[in-house]
């Protein structure tokens, strides 16, 4: 696709075309870098929040989601965009994408888009291409995107580089407190939401939180739901739209292209040397030590070059 | 890296028999496919919105309640209506020999009926992008 056919589906996307908008996604997500070209070109509004949202299988995110885009288009009439990821086969590299099913009905409706997106093989917990089809979805008007995380609980920390806001999803009886105090996903939720607040323990769960809190000197918002009964969502979103009031928006648009070709440049790397490994035989190991020392050789000339001695 | 196919496998009107939509989202997926799953008792609009938000490739759909004479061509003309002129439209379940060639003619790409190998699905499935292009090129 040119650029020219690329900006003219940018155009159709914005007069309410979702079938543009869909095949312009779908260029973003199996042509990055010519897409990243064009992105360029873009004008991005900064009236639009992007809201991440984490936490284990099972935890209720897409349910929560759900409700979610549902208050923000009934209640708020925004225009509001979900791009939910779902796990790649590391084996076989297919995927099913199971997130739209509990938000389907929201399919028909003017001022809501959903897109379901496969890792492919990223292990942050979203694509790599996520953060390209945001920024598209904020030029094409989303007032307010939600993007799913894989959810595979502890190595989620990609969605910091991309969300205005992260909310980490907990649940009542998803192990002991221990949990809570793991390393990694707690420091990058902004707002904590204890789910499933219809079945017991939940104020356990939000009570072990805050003692987190007071020895780590935390202090940030736990809003308990249920997105099933429907309850305390407009809590959330309010907690969501004060804590957003007073993002530093420049920072964080800046993060994002660093981090976007940061991502190019390790995507190439990775494929580059993927590449060579696959095109060796079993049959001949010797091959395999052979292209470990050309690796070595020249990452260590490159590195040598700078001063910074060898590496491998 | 070659594109992906993207398939939105799909239960539309009143039937609740998902086993045999899941046994093929899951043989798909095993197979390197993407597959989006939207559930049961989908209504043709929903599908066929889904398929457009998605941009998917083809739209399998799983019929076993005795609709399908009514609900697969439905999908086909609707989408086709929208704009989405080279969505390939496939079927799978009980479906009756004679009603075969009218669902044929009605723009569906193939049925499957009970007792297909997966394999044979497999394989259909990656034609799936050279089906796209056909379509794309017939207008």
């Amino acid at each position: 696709m040119d650029k020219k056919q690329f900006l003219q589906l940018f155009e159709q996307a914005k007069e309410g075309d979702k079938l543009a908008l869909g095949k312009a996604l779908t260029f973003i997500e199996n042509n990055r870098e010519q897409s990243w070209e064009y992105l360029k070109e873009l004008n991005y509004p900064d009236n639009c929040k992007i809201i991440g949202i984490t936490g284990a299988p099972g935890a209720g995110k897409s349910s929560l989601i759900d409700k979610i885009v549902a208050f923000y288009s009934d209640n708020n009439n925004r225009k509001v965009a979900v791009i939910a990821v779902d796990p790649s086969s590391p084996f076989t590299g297919g995927a099913i994408l199971g997130d739209r099913l509990r938000m389907n009905k929201h399919s028909l409706k003017d001022n809501i888009f959903i897109r379901s997106v496969a890792s492919r093989g990223n292990l942050g917990g979203i694509a790599s291409c996520v953060y390209d089809m945001a920024e598209f979805l904020k030029a094409v008007g989303f007032e307010r995107i939600v993007i799913e995380t894989v959810g595979v609980g502890q190595s989620e920390i990609d969605i910091v580089e991309i969300a205005d806001i992260v909310l980490l999803v907990l649940t009542p009886a998803a192990g002991d407190d221990i949990q809570a105090l793991k390393a990694g996903v707690m420091e990058i939720a902004d707002i904590f939401v204890v789910n499933k607040s219809d079945i017991p323990g939940a104020d356990r769960v939000k009570r072990a939180l805050e003692s987190v809190f007071i020895i780590e000197g935390i202090n940030k918002p736990i809003v308990l739901t249920s997105a099933n009964a429907n309850q305390g969502i407009e809590e959330l979103v309010n907690t969501i739209e004060s804590e957003t009031s007073i993002i530093d928006k420049n920072k964080k648009i800046f993060m994002r292209i660093l981090h976007s070709l940061k991502e190019i440049v390790e995507d190439r790397i990775i494929e580059f040397i993927s590449n060579k490994v696959k095109n060796v035989k079993i049959s001949e190991p010797a091959q395999l030590y052979k292209l470990l020392d050309d690796l070595k050789n020249s990452i260590n000339f490159s590195l040598n070059k700078e001063g910074e001695g060898d590496l491998l | 890296m070659a594109e992906k196919t993207r398939i939105l496998i799909a239960k539309p009107g009143l039937d609740g028999h998902d086993r045999g939509a899941k046994v093929v989202a899951r043989a798909l997926r095993d197979a390197g496919f993407e597959v989006i799953y939207t559930g049961r008792r989908q209504t043709v609009a929903e599908i066929v919105e889904t398929a457009i938000q998605e941009d998917v490739d083809a739209v399998g759909i799983s019929l076993l309640s005795g609709a399908h004479n009514t609900l697969m061509p439905k999908i086909v003309e609707e989408l086709r209506k929208k704009g989405a002129k080279d969505i390939v439209v496939f079927g799978g379940g009980v479906i009756p020999p004679d009603d075969i060639p009218y669902l044929l003619s009605k723009g569906i790409a193939k049925i499957f009926t009970p007792g297909t190998k997966l394999e044979e699905l497999i394989e259909f499935a990656k034609t799936i992008k050279q089906l796209r292009e056909e379509l794309r090129q017939n207008g």
